[in-house]
């Protein structure tokens, strides 16, 4: 037992040593975890493309059902066709763009055909 | 009957005011990412905040004094102005990200941007306080806050299968992404065991003079409310995996969680979302800036009270007023009102022990307690939370940078 400090409290005994190993262990998993988060930078980027993509088709079917007001939508597919532009993804911010006018111009007609289209695609 | 009343009351306050910017920001991130496997940190959380919630409530109602005056008469001016200060920068960032959530809440609903509704909502926010009575504030924003249960109400309509649900209560790690579901675990954890909420709630026992005769009803106020209140919480991370994870769509920005709402009950969903969202962060900026005015006022041994005339709490009104007014220039500052929830929430994960130790210390000092200081479990429960705290402070921030870029 030499060497090793024990501290007796309500909850059992405190061992200094295994409380270190704790700690840096605990630090060790940190840091895997932090490198691993910087490690994917590019699939993040592309699922957060995607996920904007997906934000302006949900968004534009129910825009065109009557489910959300024009405002929340234009301002939604605005947001969603600027992070496209600047994602892995640009060229899907153009068909956003073309929903955005349709909102604007308040012709549901041409934004269900445009989802079709999309749709098919 | 009227400790009935009481009881009645305090159990719709707890669940009309249990969600909030950071609770609605996490859940509907988690379960749009990853489905209902997050729900276990939402029940871990509950139960450490049911405890603590119990435990602010006894402290008070035994004591007759709030925590933060106890905790300065105890340990000393030069101790307390760690966890004060800690605490208040947390708060005023925590109430600047409430104030965005009500101002997002209006952007949705009218298309005018958010930061234009920063000045009218604090003023909103100061005029209440500065004119209604704790009741009114408490009870009046809690009976609002109960349009939350509309998660719930969506949740039931979109039928979820109660086996995958009940697989969410099982804590497991995803075979990919797994630093970024540990970063959601703590965000919750944080989102969750808020210490304003037990900071309020201890001022609200003394504000209502209450003592011994009502330590029952706090217990079944703090497991009932408590429990209900984190129901809406998972209803929100349920209703994110039914109906935005299956779209693929990341909760990137408050107007990517609407659909949520919309899928399951049409235009109607959409002004439920925006009026949850609305009401919800509108009643836990009134709670914060009335927590940073009984932090100062409490701390510094003032006369405080939101039951009083201004004039005669003057300095407790004067500090709210200034908290409002600062957390409307970080809204006005333009940041994404998402992003500073998420980071607010990673740094009261970080404050956590710093406040939980002197408390746990208060909650065991027979001198304030007698024979209703802390059992085993109650303190083996503030320990696990203290532990968890610590886990959280470690890991939310370097996370929340990496993770959530």
């Amino acid at each position: 037992m030499a060497g090793r400090c024990y501290t007796d409290s309500a909850f059992g005994i405190f061992r200094p040593a295994d409380a270190v190993i704790a700690v840096v262990a605990r630090l060790a998993f940190l840091l895997v975890l932090v490198l691993a988060a910087c490690g994917d930078d590019a699939d993040k980027e592309l699922k957060s493309a995607r996920s904007w993509s997906a934000t302006a088709l949900a968004v534009g079917r129910h825009w065109t059902r009557g489910e959300v007001p024009s405002a929340y939508a234009r301002d939604t597919l605005r947001h969603a066709a600027d992070e496209l532009r600047k994602g892995p993804l640009p060229a899907a911010a153009a068909p956003v763009d073309e929903l955005v006018q349709a909102v604007d111009r308040e012709d549901r007609a041409a934004a269900r055909a445009l989802l079709e289209a999309l749709a098919r695609e | 009957m009227k400790k009935l009343l009481n009881v009645a009351l305090g159990i719709l306050t707890s669940i009309g005011g249990f969600l909030d910017a950071g609770s609605i920001a996490t859940s509907a991130q988690a379960g749009a990412e990853f489905g209902y496997s997050l729900l276990w940190p939402i029940a871990l959380g509950t139960i450490c905040v049911i405890f603590l919630i119990e435990m602010s409530g006894r402290f008070s109602a035994v004591s007759g004094s709030s925590i933060t005056s106890a905790m300065r008469k105890r340990f000393g001016f030069p101790f307390f102005v760690v966890p004060f200060a800690a605490g208040t920068l947390v708060n005023l960032l925590v109430l600047a990200s409430e104030i965005g959530g009500v101002c997002i809440a209006l952007e949705l609903v009218t298309g005018v941007a958010f930061q234009l509704w920063a000045v009218p909502v604090a003023l909103a926010l100061w005029g209440l306080l500065w004119f209604a009575t704790f009741d009114s504030i408490e009870y009046g924003s809690a009976a609002l806050g109960l349009v939350t249960l509309a998660f719930v109400v969506a949740v039931v309509l979109l039928r979820p299968e109660a086996k995958e649900l009940a697989r969410g209560f099982v804590p497991t790690l995803p075979a990919q992404e797994q630093a970024h579901y540990l970063f959601f675990v703590v965000s919750i954890l944080g989102a969750t065991i808020a210490p304003y909420l037990f900071l309020f709630y201890s001022s609200g026992v003394v504000e209502d003079k209450w003592d011994k005769s009502y330590l029952r009803a706090n217990r079944v106020i703090s497991v009932v409310g408590m429990g209900f209140g984190a129901m809406i919480s998972m209803a929100v991370l349920a209703a994110a995996a039914l109906t935005l994870k299956p779209l693929g769509i990341l909760v990137e920005q408050y107007h990517q969680a609407a659909p949520m709402l919309v899928a399951p009950m049409g235009l109607a969903g959409f002004y439920l979302f925006a009026a949850s969202l609305g009401i919800a962060c509108f009643g836990a900026a009134l709670e914060l800036s009335l927590v940073i005015g009984y932090t100062f006022a409490q701390g510094f041994g003032w006369s405080w009270g939101e039951s009083l005339e201004p004039r005669q709490a003057a300095r407790f009104s004067a500090v709210y007023t200034l908290a409002i007014v600062l957390a409307m220039l970080i809204v006005l500052s333009g940041l994404n009102p998402l992003k500073l929830t998420m980071f607010s929430m990673a740094l009261t994960a970080l404050i956590l022990p710093v406040s939980m130790v002197p408390f746990l210390v208060l909650m065991n000092d027979e001198q304030y307690l007698g024979e209703h200081r802390n059992g085993r479990l109650s303190n083996a429960v503030v320990l696990v939370t203290i532990v968890l705290a610590s886990l959280i402070a470690l890991a939310a921030i370097p996370l929340e940078i990496m993770g959530s870029k």
